[in-house]
């Protein structure tokens, strides 16, 4: 083959000058290696990659510990980006009523088809519209996290969190219903805010406006 | 179109106004040019000029009708107005307050299509009275109110001036509109909607604040049913007022105020409460009219819509039920001329709520024993067959009205043939009160297929089943039949007493009541939203019912479950195998001869009227 290549070359000097000719005994044939009787006793290199272990031993750490312990760190704890889409929540009205009027369209827009609405006329003192979610669950196991609902929400009612870790042990728990979903955005401190788009998901953290972004 | 001869006039052939140039191009012609087209003509004779668009002659009765270049021979007399010969034909043409089952009123201006003058080649004109020496302009022609010219008409429903005044309309009409598509309950079955899209712009130029009007009850608080109107959403297209005026003949709404004030009211006091006005929330295009009923619960694109046949009375309906999750939520009219028109009554509209009530039977019953339906029904086979084996007259069915023919033949072959008892009377539910409207009617009969028991049952039926109630007053019935799955049905006294005579009885109910009650042996039954069948109306049409949900008793519908008692009874296989209700209408059509030759698919959606007044029974 390398014999091959050479005639080659020769043949068609002009074009062919660039690649240098291979020197000999470059391609080894497998098989072809007979190892030694130190190599074969294979403990040179055993203590080269127990080294390698054990110096990174003594190296900073760049994982974090998934119990959230390490959550302060910003650095350790992972924040997902603005845009993430996570668990969902429903907000509130000034009034402290949810915001939704059952409108369906997201339930509608799901491709999923994990929202589950029931819709029902308001209470008599609420003024503003005329009907509201009896019934709103949505089934997270059944979500491909996809944003529709959001994205079809007329009145701003549902959003979607960067809260991505979130576990449960039991299924039914992933299914949220209103209440639950309420009370996420309360926990988040973002079910008032009118028009928070994309807020961070961690609990307790008050999200901070980037100057000139997004 | 290829027939056709043109002097040299303009290029394209058939369809010259065809481009976006028609206004320009003759408006400054047509003044000077006035003697070809027919307004002017007719004061001296003058010889006959030759039109510029030659018409295909139509056979005898019928004329030609060219709609976008194609020639079509249609029957003048069959139809109003344009319009619906135009929609006949598949042309789509918008229309808001044009419904073929009432009179044309002309006033939401959406139909428009030009009009081509056959001498002239040109789109009709119309006189531009603003001008002070009149001017004639190309004016399209609202197809709604347009008489059939039986002489031949041609028509575009597509072209540029006409695309284009549609779109003029639909922005006005949308002026006032809230726009509040999310939580109207009309969302997704609106001709606002859909015109909107197909017809519509989809911005407004329209800066001024809109026209808010505060939504009115038609109802009195105290009415059960009634309606809302949200003023705010209406196109006024005066369909309610028409229909209450009339349909139902009772005019309770108007129209108040003039422009873009005009508003449907109502006189105070005199609430819209007529047995026919559940119609008028079917018909308004836009969500004005919403059923107080369902308001705010539900989403139209979500029901699941199953023709079917309404069992209210012996007109026998055509309806769509809709279903949600297994549930029946509402029933709406269909359009059957034949039989109902447009229309249903709200008896039978609001009619149904006994089909997911809590008092259903869901399950057979053993002398206050539990038993799942199929074993129920074959223990009740049993004994049928071990009364049948004792006596010739030990065994009797009642079958009721509401039952579809097949049911009703699979227990004729059943007690006929197995049994060797030939007492099957038909029971019915008793009359209620007749109403009638202008150009609607309530039988008084309000049992659904009366006439097919009395096809599949001889017409001696009724006598039939007094002599069984008389025969278990008298103690010489040993098992008693009652096939009844008739909601609401309140047995009389005389049969509650033969009842308690006979040593079993065997009862097929939808609800727990007295019947079910007195009985040994009860077996679930099933509503008209449950099964696949057929009715026969008092006219002697047959209508076929369609399933919409799954049966509740287990699965099993009525037929389901007279088979399977007749399995138990040691029937042959002919009647006791789980046949679908298709399956038994095709092996029925064959012995009965006012079937002959039918299927539930030649049947179809409408049905079909008997080509002899009453068809008469087999065997």
């Amino acid at each position: 083959m390398a014999g091959g290549h050479g005639h080659d070359s020769h043949g068609h000097a002009e074009t062919a000058t660039a690649t240098p000719p291979i020197p000999e005994g470059a391609f080894l044939a497998p098989g072809n290696t007979e190892m030694t009787w130190v190599e074969k006793l294979y403990l040179p290199e055993i203590m080269k990659g127990l080294g390698n272990t054990f110096t990174h031993l003594f190296h900073k750490t760049f994982t974090v510990d998934y119990d959230g312990t390490q959550r302060d760190d910003p650095r350790k704890f992972h924040i997902p980006r603005e845009g993430y889409r996570g668990e969902h929540y429903l907000k509130k009205d000034e009034a402290g009523h949810v915001k939704c009027v059952a409108c369906f369209m997201c339930a509608a827009a799901c491709p999923a088809e994990c929202i589950h609405i029931e819709a029902e006329a308001v209470p008599a003192d609420w003024q503003d519209r005329e009907r509201y979610p009896k019934r709103f669950e949505i089934d997270l196991l059944r979500c491909i996290y996809c944003g529709m609902c959001e994205e079809a929400c007329p009145v701003d009612a549902i959003a979607l969190s960067t809260t991505y870790n979130v576990v449960a042990d039991q299924r039914e728990a992933k299914v949220y219903n209103r209440e639950k979903l309420l009370h996420r955005g309360e926990e988040l401190g973002i079910s008032l805010t009118k028009h928070h788009y994309r807020p961070d998901g961690i609990p307790g953290h008050v999200p901070e406006k980037k100057a000139g972004g997004h | 179109m290829a027939d056709e001869k043109k002097p040299d006039a303009a290029a394209p052939a058939p369809k010259p106004p065809e481009g976006a140039k028609p206004p320009e191009a003759s408006k400054p012609a047509e003044p000077p040019k006035a003697p070809a087209g027919p307004p002017p003509a007719g004061g001296p004779p003058k010889p006959p000029a030759d039109p510029v668009i030659k018409l295909p002659k139509a056979p005898d009765g019928m004329m030609t009708l060219r709609v976008n270049g194609t020639d079509h021979f249609i029957n003048p007399k069959k139809y109003k107005t344009l319009i619906g010969a135009l929609h006949d034909l598949g042309y789509d043409v918008p229309h808001f307050c044009y419904h073929p089952g009432l009179e044309p009123d002309g006033n939401c201006r959406m139909c428009y299509v030009n009009t081509i003058d056959v001498m002239s080649g040109k789109p009709m004109l119309g006189l531009q009275l603003a001008r002070q020496p009149f001017e004639r302009y190309p004016k399209p022609t609202i197809s709604c109110k347009e008489p059939l010219n039986p002489r031949g008409m041609v028509i575009e429903t597509e072209s540029a001036a006409v695309l284009e005044a549609r779109k003029w309309v639909m922005e006005f009409l949308l002026i006032n509109h809230p726009l509040d598509c999310p939580v109207c309950d009309k969302a997704g079955e609106c001709m606002l909607q859909n015109n909107s899209y197909d017809h519509g712009k989809a911005d407004s130029r329209f800066q001024e604040a809109k026209n808010e009007k505060p939504p009115k009850d038609l109802y009195n608080p105290d009415q059960q049913h009634g309606i809302k109107l949200w003023t705010d959403r209406c196109i006024t297209c005066t369909r309610c007022v028409r229909f209450l005026d009339e349909v139902s003949g009772t005019s309770e709404l108007y129209v108040m105020n003039r422009g873009d004030r005009s508003e449907i009211c109502i006189a105070p006091g005199h609430p819209v409460d007529n047995e026919l006005q559940g119609n008028i929330v079917d018909i308004c295009p836009v969500g004005a009219l919403i059923d107080k009923d369902l308001m705010y619960t539900y989403r139209a694109w979500y029901f699941q819509r199953t023709p079917t046949v309404c069992p209210g009375c012996s007109t026998g309906c055509n309806i769509e039920a809709h279903a949600l999750k297994q549930y029946v939520r509402r029933l709406v009219p269909r359009e059957n001329t034949d039989v109902n028109n447009y229309w249903m009554c709200d008896r039978g509209r609001h009619d149904f709520h006994y089909i997911n009530a809590d008092q259903r039977v869901m399950q057979g019953r053993i002398k206050d024993e539990a038993w799942p339906v199929v074993s129920a029904c074959e223990e009740a086979g049993k004994r049928l067959a071990e009364a049948a084996k004792a006596g010739p007259m030990g065994v009797a069915a009642l079958a009721s009205a509401w039952l579809t023919i097949e049911e009703m033949h699979v227990l004729k072959t059943l007690f006929n043939e197995t049994l060797k008892s030939n007492s099957i009377g038909l029971i019915a539910q008793a009359d209620w009160k007749e109403a009638s409207f202008p150009k609607f009617k309530i039988e008084a009969d309000r049992n659904p297929n009366r006439a097919g028991g009395k096809l599949i049952f001889g017409a001696d039926a009724e006598e039939k089943a007094r002599q069984i109630v008389a025969d278990a007053h008298a103690g010489k019935l040993k098992v008693l039949y009652i096939a009844s799955s008739m909601p609401h049905f309140e047995p009389s006294a005389e049969l509650l007493e033969a009842i308690a005579k006979v040593p079993t009885v065997i009862v097929q109910d939808l609800q727990r009541g007295t019947l079910s009650q007195k009985a040994g042996i009860v077996l679930p039954g099933s509503s008209f939203a449950e099964k696949d069948g057929v009715f026969v109306n008092a006219a002697g049409r047959m209508q076929v019912l369609r399933r919409a949900i799954d049966p509740l008793g287990q699965g099993n519908d009525d037929l389901a479950v007279l088979q399977r008692v007749a399995k138990g009874a040691g029937a042959p296989e002919a009647v006791s195998k789980l046949l679908s209700a298709r399956e038994v209408f095709r092996r029925m059509a064959e012995k009965y001869p006012g079937l002959a030759g039918q299927t539930h698919l030649t049947l179809g959606k409408k049905g079909l009227a008997p080509a002899q007044p009453a068809p008469a029974a087999g065997e």
